[in-house]
């Protein structure tokens, strides 16, 4: 469920890291507020890791000859409450993105919200801690599949959202949904039942370690979360809102400048230089002004031809550039070994 | 990918990351401020620009010789990051078909170019992103971070987490082992064993993290993890900075490619 930076537009890619950037500062402040900063920060830090290891195991799944492996939210928050649950794991997906690629930079803040917040704060706080009362075997088990499916759910609508607001792809909403959906159900129960059967394994020989987690919900009695939610969907709607508006009002920021300093957006350049100049440009812009050229029939090779030889030779130069700076430094490391 | 590959592969950047070389050199906050510049320019591009992003191959064409990092270790890496970005590219292709021009009788549609957009936006931010890890040891990005205005407890656990996920994955590679050698049918855990075989894990992770905290606090630890200061940036690398970033942002909206080929086309 890592999305990556390609699939999402800058304006959705900020407006969520703000929203998860608030999330877990809010965190971290009722964290310091309890002054549990300093206590949970190497058990965070080593719960981190273990999401990260649990996440490596392969499991098999029981008739289908396929294998899983599971996303940690819930776990994570039964065992350390849900605000330092959201911290670890919003450190495990940077060291995820950096590491190994998966989930983008620009998406971290949208990974962190659609794993983290939803999981680990939403579904931990509304469907896990009401069902769990008592931490009896069978609540245990109904508490964790109820709040990992609900959590994926809604992660994965979450996903299909993003997606969708970014238009980068041309997936239809219905089917993107269709597609999603069912997996992640099937994805929650499995993980669900895993969840459940490792946290009553955990209650059956260390109680302490749920029910100290159970107190340091960190989600203070004062302040109802209906607030919190509602604030961040406000922020969500804000952020997203003006970066939108910024990127359609001006969708090219050279020519909003030019504009501010030139008063007219297109510079009118006059003499036969720019006249040649001009119509060689026009005749073979690739995508002028991101739309395509060419409508006329007969035209458009010539008009994609520079696009298309132009990027080629850009590539092959920047990667013979490349090339001769690689020889030039590892010939200087031969006369530095001889 | 294996546990034990995992740990392999992050030993392996971090090797990358502690060699020398002009990149290697350069201010982190200077790496960073660069790295994010590229990534979101790259991803501002319109879907249908495919040549004004050609440009953009240059920066990790230019870094990586420069900095002595290699195809090979960064290969693999890059195709972790294609499957989500596969689909919605391929989605494209599907849906998209109307055609935009021709290339000889190759008819060339707008999905194509739309898949072509995604992909070189995916390959581009990954590149960049593993760039800046495989030449900028993680505790300097930690450090930068705080420096940056994020939170100590914030980059603490970062830099905690990323401690000990070689532990842990040790920890984890050893129960694995022990678990597959007793039951050397199945390719994995059975999935009735997978909550034990978790909860032994957080046993051992909470029983690690005491000892850590024990350990910590012998040797005065407080809450604040001291490290090592970093040197200010130079006048020269913030110029560099500048100019670099400048140079991104203008090819953004100037499409350099463009120009070569109509150059091309004229001579």
């Amino acid at each position: 469920m890592h999305m990556a930076d390609a699939l999402i537009s800058p304006a959705v890619g900020g407006a969520m890291t703000v929203v998860s950037a608030a999330a877990l500062g809010y965190g971290i402040h009722r964290m310091g507020k309890e002054g549990l900063s300093e206590k949970k920060a190497p058990l965070m830090g080593v719960m981190g890791a273990f999401v990260f290891a649990a996440q490596m195991i392969n499991f098999t799944i029981p008739g289908t000859g396929s294998s899983g492996h599971i996303g940690g939210g819930i776990l994570l928050a039964a065992l350390l409450g849900p605000f330092p649950a959201l911290l670890t794991l919003a450190s495990v997906l940077l060291i995820q993105c950096l590491f190994f690629a998966d989930g983008g930079l620009l998406a971290w803040g949208c990974n962190v919200f659609n794993m983290g917040f939803i999981a680990c704060v939403l579904a931990y706080t509304f469907v896990f801690k009401p069902l769990v009362k008592g931490m009896a075997k069978k609540r245990i088990t109904l508490a964790s599949v109820a709040a990992v499916v609900i959590g994926l759910q809604l992660g994965a609508f979450a996903v299909v959202l993003e997606t969708m607001i970014s238009g980068v792809t041309a997936l239809p909403f219905g089917a993107f949904v269709l597609l999603m959906q069912p997996i992640h159900l099937a994805i929650g129960v499995v993980e669900g039942l895993i969840t459940a059967a490792a946290l009553c394994y955990v209650q059956a020989l260390r109680p302490e370690i749920l029910e100290s987690a159970a107190d340091n919900s960190l989600v203070p009695a004062t302040v109802p979360l209906k607030k919190i939610i509602i604030s961040f969907l406000v922020l969500t709607a804000l952020t997203g809102g003006l970066l939108s508006i910024f990127a359609s009002a001006y969708p090219d920021g050279l020519e909003w400048s030019l504009e501010g300093v030139a008063g007219t957006a297109e510079f009118e350049q006059e003499g036969p230089a720019y006249a040649a100049a001009g119509a060689a440009v026009e005749k073979t812009a690739f995508m002028p002004d991101y739309g395509f050229a060419g409508d006329e029939e007969g035209s458009a090779l010539g008009t994609a031809s520079a696009g298309i030889v132009g990027s080629l030779i850009t590539i092959a130069l920047a990667g013979g550039l490349g090339f001769v700076i690689h020889l030039t430094r590892r010939k200087k490391a031969g006369a530095h070994a001889a | 990918m294996s546990l034990y590959r995992s740990a392999a592969s992050i030993d392996d950047l971090e090797r990358m990351a502690a060699a020398a070389s002009p990149v290697h050199a350069l201010h982190p906050g200077v790496k960073i401020i660069v790295t994010f510049v590229y990534v979101v320019t790259v991803i501002s591009f319109p879907q249908a620009s495919v040549s004004g992003m050609a440009v953009f191959v240059l920066y990790p064409a230019l870094l990586m010789p420069l900095s002595g990092t290699g195809w090979r270790s960064l290969l693999p890496r890059l195709c972790a990051a294609l499957p989500f970005a596969l689909m919605g590219a391929l989605s494209n292709l599907v849906m998209f078909r109307e055609t935009v021009f021709c290339v000889g009788s190759f008819a060339v549609s707008r999905g194509f170019v739309s898949f072509i957009s995604i992909m070189m936006k995916t390959l581009l931010s990954v590149f960049a992103v593993l760039l800046l890890i495989a030449t900028t040891p993680f505790t300097a990005i930690s450090y930068q971070l705080t420096r940056m205005g994020v939170p100590k407890i914030a980059a603490l656990q970062l830099l905690m987490t990323y401690r000990y996920i070689g532990t842990l994955l040790h920890e984890a590679g050893s129960m694995f082992t022990a678990y597959t050698l007793r039951s050397p049918v199945g390719r994995g855990v059975f999935m009735r064993d997978m909550g034990t075989f978790l909860g032994q894990l957080v046993f051992r992770s909470f029983d690690r993290a005491a000892r850590v905290y024990a350990a910590m606090r012998c040797r005065g630890f407080d809450g604040v993890y001291r490290s090592a200061q970093s040197r200010p940036v130079r006048l020269t690398e913030a110029a560099c900075a500048a100019l670099v970033c400048a140079l991104i942002i203008a090819s953004r909206f100037f499409n350099v490619s463009r120009c070569i080929g109509a150059l091309a086309g004229k001579l």
